[in-house]
């Protein structure tokens, strides 16, 4: 029982956020019972989860070095656009089939790499707030792809990459698997590399973290390419998944990512929080808001219901931090106090 | 240890889960032979009531049909009230599904969701009609019915798409009445929201070329429309500009609704009333203007007959009934649509005055 108690006390958050999901997933099972959890809508629930799932873990990144990163629904639309262009045949250079879905794959990594680039660079070199500097980049990269396709959706792909985002392995979908394989290796990153160890620590103290001599600007380049990198996956599976690509397409996502991220444990103030908690929160949220279609709620029941989810989350970790705090300031006095006797 | 901790809790919670969900299957389907394993009883009963959607009578309680709107506002909270009455009239399992922004990506999702409950019919005014396409395809894969508003340039993709009215005779709507206002002769100015919208543009040709046919007297003061950008400030300013570079200007028609932009330019000019407007107009954003006299006559079609009409017809399509040239779907203006190919063109343009216009609120 002891062991039980130290360990969820190691964790708290996580483990307040393993307890909320079991109890949504039992509340889900009494209430629906086999609407919920009948195997297609298991399934229509994993197809929903990826295109999300991607943003929120390029939230989750910027987020754990302290920062935010606005763009990535912009960089997501815009990566979609130019690999849509790809697709479609007006840019594929003669391509054909595979080589097309390749190229376009390529072209999808380089674009969201430079979107990557730009935010990184613009907050290393002139240390701006990545608030205000994602503000600008989401900007202009949104412009980038209004400029190009004058607003109106690019579809008419390439049917080989469309069947990409319908694809079904071992009862899930192909990129629910995607979603959870690249979420493991970036837990793994995180916890087990130097680079995620730097980056932890980059987040929770930046002044120490140059003092420890580590390379700050380098660090948050990479940081942001990271992030771009995923927003741009996102990018590629709202293209299998739509079939066509448009500026200001899940827009309201961008709230969304932040309200997982807090959810799952993350410190919007960086250095703390782990992919696993996020990808629970993702998950969370993805069983409710079928929950709140299947029930027909308005939408505002639905805020009202996500708000509330909120506050008690953070509430509940705000009075455990307080609670423990206490706790070790009181063991720790009636050490001085032994010691002195 | 921790993650063995982690697992286990989850893992309970999933088995309870799906025990539950079991008691609950094998409830329903009592006819059903229990099968051991918990995923193939739950296939068997998704199988038993598809098979029993397709014995179903003509009886609408049988049938449940969603609509999915837009996002919240006035209009669709008006045809929310529609669909309500509908439900009233005939008992139809209908219900509205209100994303919680105008986003593509919550259409998708709630689609998604209506699929796996397996829901008879899906009605939806697409904020994206290409981003909707594949999930459009999906649910008719499924067997659901997919009924559409204001989409008809994906109509090949649905069982039917419903519009209030053919663009063109909206269009000419626009030029008589304007003509009326104006008396059959003087300079006008026509406005569109921008110049990619196509039902803005098709409104606009029809009027256009309706006066050049109709009223020689009526001159067209630029070749193409000026865009509003769907602001009441981009129409204020645009009103403003065209008053400066044409102070003969004896009229406006806006297909975007903001024709309030224009009525203001012109009382800022003291022309309100003189120079005639015409404009689609909600009545939540025009009841001012065309009270004061500012604008003639504001056109618009009723959201709430609109969505009584496709969740009547998805219900038709559902049922086997089925809909053809001439089908009547109950609402008003609806009474007797016009199919071509899988479009279904009501004739119900709806014309706002002083007089009538508290009658509405949306």
């Amino acid at each position: 029982m002891k062991k039980v108690k130290s360990f969820l006390e190691k964790d708290i958050d996580l483990s307040i956020l393993v307890g909320l999901t079991a109890a949504v997933l039992l509340i889900a099972a009494f209430v629906f019972g086999s609407s919920m959890y009948s195997a297609r809508n298991i399934q229509s629930m994993a197809f929903q989860i990826p295109e999300f799932g991607f943003l929120a873990l390029a939230m989750m990144l910027s987020n754990m070095v302290g920062g935010i990163d606005l763009s990535i629904i912009a960089n997501a639309n815009t990566v979609a656009i130019f690999t849509a262009y790809v697709l479609n045949g007006t840019w594929a250079f003669g391509t054909q089939g595979g080589a097309r879905v390749a190229l376009a794959v390529l072209v999808a990594l380089c674009t969201s790499l430079v979107f990557g680039l730009l935010n990184g660079l613009i907050i290393a070199k002139t240390s701006a707030p990545s608030l205000v500097a994602t503000l600008g980049t989401m900007t202009l990269i949104q412009g980038v792809g209004m400029a190009i396709t004058g607003g109106t959706s690019v579809g008419d792909i390439d049917p080989l990459f469309s069947s990409f985002g319908k694809a079904i392995f071992l009862g899930l979908p192909v990129i629910f698997w995607l979603f959870l394989i690249v979420a493991l290796v970036l837990g793994l990153i995180l916890s087990l590399t130097g680079f995620g160890r730097k980056l932890y620590l980059y987040g929770g103290n930046p002044v120490a973290a140059r003092f420890s001599g580590f390379h700050n600007e380098k660090m948050s380049v990479l940081v942001f390419m990271l992030t771009a990198v995923l927003s741009g996956i996102a990018g590629l599976i709202i293209l299998s998944r739509v079939n066509s690509a448009k500026v200001g397409y899940g827009d309201s996502y961008l709230l969304q990512t932040m309200i997982v991220c807090v959810i799952g444990g993350i410190d919007p103030n960086g250095g703390k929080g782990k992919v696993g908690g996020v990808v629970i929160a993702i998950i969370l949220m993805q069983v409710m808001s079928s929950a709140f279609t299947i029930m027909s709620l308005s939408p505002y029941t639905k805020k009202l219901i996500w708000g509330i989810m909120l506050i008690l989350v953070l509430g509940l970790n705000h009075i455990i931090a307080i609670q423990s705090k206490k706790s070790t300031l009181k063991k720790s006095m009636k050490a001085l106090a032994s010691a002195a006797k | 240890m921790k993650k063995k901790f982690l697992s286990v809790v989850l893992s309970v919670a999933m088995a309870a889960t799906l025990l539950v969900g079991c008691g609950s299957t094998s409830d329903n389907s009592s006819s059903d032979t229990q099968t051991p394993a918990a995923e193939e009883s739950t296939d068997a009963a998704a199988d038993s009531t598809d098979a029993a959607a397709d014995n179903k009578g003509a009886d609408p309680a049988d049938y449940k049909v969603v609509m999915v709107v837009k996002q919240s506002d006035s209009w669709f909270d008006d045809m929310a009230t529609g669909i309500e009455q509908l439900k009233k009239d005939t008992g139809l399992n209908v219900s509205v599904q209100v994303p919680e922004t105008g986003d593509a990506a919550s259409q998708i999702s709630i689609m998604e969701d209506l699929i796996a409950q397996d829901v008879d019919a899906i009605c939806v005014v697409p904020n994206d009609p290409n981003a909707l396409v594949p999930t459009i395809e999906k649910a008719r894969e499924a067997g659901i019915v997919v009924v559409t508003h204001e989409a008809p340039g994906i109509a090949d993709s649905v069982d039917l798409d419903v519009e209030a009215f053919v663009n063109e005779t909206f269009g000419e709507l626009f030029a008589e009445k304007l003509a009326t206002a104006m008396g059959g002769k003087g300079k006008y100015a026509g406005f569109v929201g921008g110049l990619t919208m196509e039902t803005h543009m098709a409104w606009y040709d029809a009027a256009v070329s309706y006066l050049k046919a109709n009223y020689p007297d009526m001159e067209n003061v630029a070749e193409e429309p000026y865009e509003d950008g769907n602001s009441v400030e981009g129409a204020h300013d645009k009103a403003l500009e065209v008053l400066k570079a044409y102070p003969d200007i004896a009229g406006f028609f806006d297909c975007s609704a903001q024709g309030g932009g224009i009525c203001e330019a012109l009382q800022e000019n003291d022309l309100g009333g003189t120079v005639k407007v015409v404009s689609l107009a909600l009545p939540s954003m025009s009841a001012t203007y065309l009270k004061d006299g500012s604008m003639a006559n504001g056109l618009c079609w009723r959201p709430a007959d609109a969505g009584y009409a496709a969740c009547y017809a998805a219900y038709l399509i559902a049922s086997g009934q089925g809909v053809s040239d001439g089908t009547d779907l109950k609402a008003t203006g609806y009474e007797s649509i016009s199919l071509d190919g899988n479009v279904g063109y009501g004739n119900a343009p709806l014309e706002f005055t002083a007089d009538n216009i508290d009658d509405y609120n949306f």
